[in-house]
């Protein structure tokens, strides 16, 4: 009865007070039940990507001797394996391979094993290279030199490709850290019946039954590793010892779930901040209004409520605002996706906040009438007296050293489970907090002994009522110390934020362009370049010469350029040449035909010096000199850290059939490039190999990037960007509304609108530039830590960090909104007539 | 020598059926060194004609004129009222200094002479304290020391005394007539307190928005 | 006797300074009876009244309310007797701000343990507030206030009555009707102690205390 009373007499009266605590309370339940929910999508996706991107989930192989009796899981199929010991045509022969049987039915189960480029799957296939090797195609007739036995031949119904070959040849059961097996040079592939009559008891055949898992996993990466590791596990138990399991999908849901803690440290690391700004500004909210509620309290206890009715009340109050800020919140949240379990998580969170911030307040007792405002002249907080805002920047610093170079991600070895260095979270937020804390000892220095400066700086805006204006600001130091601190820690968290988001996104088109070289890579074609140069979007073509070359004992990819026209169209970065520019290390190429560019690990090995005379054999053993020129540490569409790189004049003359296939990179004129690739794919016909940025920014590195941070950052982004509002302009309205008094009585003596301004205006000012200027000085420091700190989701690591101009406008503009917006607000609430106000109060 | 004129005004409230008329036909003036006390029940109007005596409010019909002031009563009218009556984040010498500042002196000047008139009225030691460290007495006569400091010609008073002592408030009020008469300016003081009332030479009456003088 | 106040001693201390707001004073007040008190500020009379309604415990000496002892005890306890012994009138503020007149009246009756609709009604009409019912406490003149806030102190049927200068802010003809109410209150039964300087609730009251500097004049 009471307590509906209270509450009914609240809601109406109070509503809009209740309300903005209720969005404070939905600000701090929204965003981890945002946060969450992407979590959860996330991880879902990287399990999915992972069972996708595995052509066969396990390889079990039979033991040398031994044959498998076991059922297997899922959906299977035998494959045999022989090796050979050449293949050859009347004109060409080639070296040793490996003879695959598969059943007709292969191609269905497995469709990512094989793709076939040309003729037809119905008989022998020849892998790509093979068939380049040997000039085959479909029709001619190959012969199989067997090893100790006759020699067979084979007819060729079509060519394919084989994208998971590294996997497909692997070595089942190689230690864990074994260097993995290379696949072989030649691959015949032979319907099971063929194989058969050809290497039935053969010393070198193998049998492997190759295995669909059904998909049925947890949605968790790390879950779904030990779900797969323990089920692969599991069967070679019941083959007691006649199989061994490859475990592909295991090892790509291992990868995946480091991916997944690193997201998952994203998460911590951006939505803990998020959460303690709002439950600031609710505690902010929460505190306005006090001195009401003081002298309601008081009448209460005159009445005769009891610290229980009180204790009643306020939990009333508290249930309300927390019911109302939590809706809201999860609502806000469902918008993302399907809150979950995740809300009830972040609803539990909301009452903590809430009771940690409405709470209090609502309790204090009020023991006498109390009808001042507060104007506070005493000493600065507990916090600043002790010092505490240098002592937690110390410390980030001093943990930032410490933690500086770890690994955050932990993978033990022979664990399933993976941990996370939790410890480096401290150094960031120890940063924050110090950092949040010394901008409120700043805004107190400025407002309290340095009130004569503020006076100075209040002068354009307040003329000869700047001493006043600073008089009267430094005795709200408080409230307004408390405001520019939250609303410069909200602007820290957008930019701190946006800087971490957009460096990310800077690093994985960086790591995209490594990749593919160019906008659009075209490899295995025929075509001219000028043929490719006449499909609408091209605007520049640039030939690379790709092959293998050995240097010593050691297979290197070797890379022929253009040195007169390669800068124009492919994409070299000064970063890929340690100690010199792309232009520079171009410019030495085209200095000398026979130069080499090699990396830092052979200059080392060989102990090279510029000008030294280097010797490649080329894989038909050919001998081709070279000079050494430079060092070259990234190159586009190289693979491995040691690699060459020469002039493609000069390896043409040099080793005109050996020296390898052309690449070419091609540049766009601004169309997408995944449009200019699909039309180069027209024009080009299957066989051709096209890869695009778009495509490739998706799929390289970790399933951590093709998760793509643009749906993170959008929530953090508008969260962030409603908290700015929030913390300038609602806690500046709450704040002028305590002071009406001070404005009335100011008209009542004389002051002109232009004079209220000066009050207003210097006050919105302080707090819009102090947010503005401490905030963005804050957020980049924290930006620069995050970064560091979490230097392991980025590859390549960072040279700078990238600055979010975009993100940087929208928060200006919201300022150049929000500011004045709350300044004419409390303008307008200053001309109602003062002595009716002053009644009133 | 007439300060302020009001020829037949009213003053209404909203619009429609919903209208309230604070003040109607209301007519009088006032001349320098008039000492007037307004009176009446509370919702009689008194507030609202001290609003637009102070020029702080427009009537809805009828003309408020101050002839001797250019007709700009903004910066020559010195304002008590009931409650704290002082800006509670500036000190008694920067409330006092306030309105000389509004009218746009020097602050040097404004400081100077608010000093002087916080000893005038025998407060001068209380400078430096905030309104919250005054007593409801000594807060009144730093108001009526800024009423002194601006040297207004128009002093109106509204229920200056409400919250004091009956002792204390003969002594505000008293001050007030005194800084009136230094000032040769005119003097309303709205009061429901007869004795208060009796301390001034001429009585007007409020009753239902209307006005005997 | 319905309050019975003995020998009351309070000091306050800030810092190096005491303060003696009361130096042993007694004060009692019967059923129908009205007892002003009256004094200069400073003199002790808020103090008395905050120590006569247990809203602050003396340092020494003890209150009885009806018998009952209100001083010393557990704050839940003595709120429990404020709630159905004492209604308390303040200068202004009488009433909370965002509850109409009526919920006002029936806040301090739940909060008494109380409710009591029938008593509400004629509350508001011996009072003059039905037209008031639903209105709320900003929109009230200031004799209006009072009234409602006279109403809200009464409406647990409160055996004693204190009100700290409760025509404080009143033209003298609602201040004549408010202490008509509070003396038609009093031959129901009730105390009545009002703290006032004003000379009409002296003229009104059975019984005037002098306190000067904490003691009984």
């Amino acid at each position: 009865m009471l307590t509906w009373l209270w509450l009914y007499g609240l809601l109406t009266r109070r509503g809009a007070r209740l309300a903005v605590a209720a969005a404070g309370i939905a600000l701090a339940v929204a965003l981890p039940a945002a946060l969450g929910v992407f979590l959860s999508s996330a991880k879902t996706t990287m399990t999915a990507r992972s069972v996708e991107r595995v052509a066969v989930d396990w390889q079990v192989e039979a033991q040398p001797g031994a044959s498998i009796t076991t059922p297997m899981p899922g959906t299977f199929r035998e494959v045999d394996f022989a090796a050979f010991d050449g293949l050859s045509t009347p004109t060409i022969d080639t070296g040793p391979g490996r003879a695959l049987g598969l059943p007709a039915d292969y191609a269905d189960v497995f469709p990512g094993q094989t793709r076939l480029l040309a003729g037809d799957a119905t008989g022998a296939l020849l892998a790509q290279q093979t068939a380049a090797n040997l000039h085959a195609e479909p029709g001619t007739t190959v012969t199989v030199h067997r090893r100790g036995r006759p020699d067979a031949e084979v007819t060729v119904s079509g060519v394919v490709e084989l994208p998971e070959a590294d996997a497909l040849f692997q070595r089942v059961g190689a230690p864990a850290g074994a260097q993995p097996q290379a696949p072989p040079d030649n691959v015949l592939i032979l319907p099971a019946a063929r194989w058969h009559q050809l290497f039935d008891g053969s010393a070198t055949a193998r049998t492997q039954f190759h295995v669909r898992l059904d998909h049925q996993l947890p949605p968790d990466p790390a879950d779904a590793y030990i779900k797969v590791t323990g089920a692969a596990r599991n069967l070679e138990v019941r083959m007691a010892g006649s199989g061994l399991v490859g475990d592909n999908l295991g090892a790509a849901l291992g990868a995946a779930r480091e991916d997944a803690l690193y997201s998952q440290l994203l998460f911590v690391f951006l939505g803990v901040p998020g959460v303690v700004l709002a439950v600031l500004l609710t505690a902010s909210v929460a505190r306005s209004g006090a001195v009401r509620r003081a002298s309601e309290q008081a009448l209460l206890r005159a009445r005769g409520a009891t610290p229980a009715v009180f204790l009643r009340l306020a939990l009333a109050e508290t249930l309300i605002v927390w019911a109302a800020g939590t809706l809201a919140g999860l609502g806000l949240a469902a918008l993302t996706g399907p809150v979950g379990g995740w809300g009830a998580v972040s609803a539990a969170l909301g009452l903590v906040v809430t009771c940690a911030t409405v709470l209090p307040s609502a309790l204090r007792p009020g023991s006498v009438i109390t009808g001042r405002a507060p104007v506070t002249t005493g000493r600065p907080p507990a916090a600043l007296r002790f010092w505490l805002d240098f002592v937690l920047i110390a410390a980030a610093l001093v943990l930032f050293r410490l933690t500086t170079g770890h690994q955050l991600v932990l993978v033990p070895e022979g664990l399933t489970q993976i941990s996370v260095d939790y410890w480096a979270f401290a150094a960031p937020a120890l940063l924050w907090a110090g950092l949040g804390l010394l901008v409120w000892r700043l805004v107190l220095l400025l407002v309290g002994p340095g009130r004569g400066l503020l006076a100075r700086l209040a002068a354009p805006l307040a003329g000869g009522l700047s001493g006043t204006v600073a008089a009267s600001i430094a005795r709200q130091a408080g409230p307004i110390g408390r405001g520019v601190t939250v609303a410069a820690l909200a602007v820290a968290f957008v930019l701190s934020t946006a800087t971490f988001n957009a460096t990310y996104r800077q690093q994985a088109n960086v790591d995209a362009v490594l990749t593919n070289g160019a906008d659009v890579t075209v490899t295995r074609t025929t075509a001219t370049e000028g043929r490719l140069a006449g499909v609408p979007g091209v605007s520049a073509v640039e030939p690379l010469q790709h092959g293998f070359a050995y240097v010593g004992s050691d297979l290197q990819d070797l890379y022929g350029l253009r040195a007169g026209t390669v800068l124009s169209a492919a994409r070299l970065q000064d970063a890929y040449f340690p100690g010199d520019t792309a232009a520079g290390a171009v410019g030495k190429l085209a200095a000398r035909p026979d130069a080499l560019l090699v990396s830092q690990e052979t200059v080392t090995d060989f102990q090279l010096r510029p000008g030294d005379l280097v010797r490649l054999r080329t894989q038909d053993g050919q001998v081709v000199p070279f000079h050494y020129a430079g060092v070259v540490a990234e190159f586009p569409t190289a693979p491995r850290d040691s690699f060459l790189v020469a002039n493609a004049s000069y390896l043409a003359s040099a080793c005109p059939r050996s020296c390898g296939s052309t690449t070419f990179l091609v540049s766009t004129d601004g169309t997408a490039p995944h449009v200019v690739a699909a039309r180069l794919r027209d024009r080009l016909g299957p066989s051709a190999g096209i890869s695009d940025l778009d495509t490739t920014r998706r799929i390289v590195g970790s399933s951590l990037t093709a998760v793509d941070l643009g749906g993170l950052s959008a929530i953090e982004l508008g969260y962030g960007l409603a908290l700015v509002v929030a913390a300038t302009g609602l806690l500046l309205v709450l704040g002028f509304a305590e002071r009406r008094r001070t404005f009335a009585l100011a008209r009542v003596l004389g002051a002109r609108p232009r004079q209220l301004g000066a009050f207003i205006w210097t006050e919105v000012a302080l707090v819009g530039l102090g947010a503005a200027l401490l905030g963005t000085a804050a957020g980049w420091a924290v930006a620069r830590m995050l970064v560091a700190v979490l230097t392991g989701v980025f590859d390549p690591p960072p040279d700078q960090l990238a600055i979010p101009w975009g993100h940087l406008a929208v928060l200006a503009g919201l300022g150049l909104v929000v500011l004045p917006a709350a300044g004419l607000i409390a303008l307008r609430a200053a001309r109602r007539p003062p002595l009716t106000v002053l009644r009133d109060l | 020598m007439t300060v302020v004129a009001c020829q037949d005004v009213a003053r209404t409230y909203g619009r429609g059926h919903k209208a309230v008329v604070a003040v109607h036909g209301i007519s009088c003036g006032l001349g320098r060194g008039d000492h007037v006390a307004l009176t009446g029940p509370s919702g009689s109007g008194k507030t609202t004609l001290l609003h637009l005596l102070a020029g702080l409010d427009r009537p809805t019909t009828g003309t408020i004129a101050w002839p001797d002031l250019d007709d700009e009563p903004r910066g020559h009218v010195g304002v008590v009222f009931q409650g704290p009556s002082l800006l509670p984040p500036l000190d008694a010498a920067e409330n006092v200094a306030l309105p000389l500042l509004i009218a746009g002196q020097p602050a040097a000047d404004a400081r100077l002479r608010a000093l002087a008139a916080l000893d005038a009225v025998g407060v001068g030691d209380l400078a430096a304290k905030l309104p919250q460290e005054l007593s409801g007495g000594q807060a009144q006569r730093v108001a009526v020391a800024r009423v002194l400091a601006g040297s207004p010609q128009l002093i109106i008073a509204d229920e200056p005394t409400a919250q004091l002592d009956a002792p204390l408030a003969v002594r505000v009020v008293e001050l007030l007539v005194t800084v009136a008469e230094e000032l040769h300016a005119a003097l309303v003081i709205a009061t429901h307190d007869a004795r208060i009332a009796q301390l001034l030479p001429v009585h007007w009456r409020m009753r239902d928005g209307g006005l005997t003088c | 006797m319905i309050l019975q106040a003995e020998e009351l001693y309070r000091f306050y201390r800030s810092g190096e300074e005491e303060t003696r707001a009361l130096r042993g004073v007694s004060l009692t007040a019967g059923a129908g009876e009205v007892v002003a008190i009256s004094g200069p500020s400073g003199s002790g009379k808020s103090t008395l009244l905050n120590c006569v309604t247990g809203l602050d415990d003396p340092d020494g000496g003890s209150v009885r309310i009806a018998g009952r002892r209100i001083s010393h005890l557990p704050e839940a306890e003595k709120a429990r007797l404020r709630s159905r012994l004492v209604g308390v009138l303040f200068q202004s503020g009488n009433l909370v701000g965002h509850l109409t007149v009526a919920r006002n009246l029936r806040l301090a009756q739940a909060l008494g343990g109380r409710p009591d609709r029938a008593y509400l009604d004629e509350l508001l009409d011996r009072l003059d507030l039905v037209g008031l019912r639903d209105a709320w406490p900003s929109a009230l003149s200031g004799g209006e206030a009072a009234r409602a806030g006279l109403a809200v102190a009464l409406a647990c049927r409160p055996a004693l009555l204190v009100a700290d200068e409760p025509t404080g802010e009143l033209d003298a003809g609602s201040e004549a009707s408010v202490l008509d109410l509070i003396r038609d209150q009093a031959r129901e039964k009730t105390a009545v102690v009002i703290a006032s300087h004003s000379a009409a609730v002296r003229n009104r009251a059975d019984r005037v205390v002098e306190l000067a500097d904490g003691r009984l004049v």
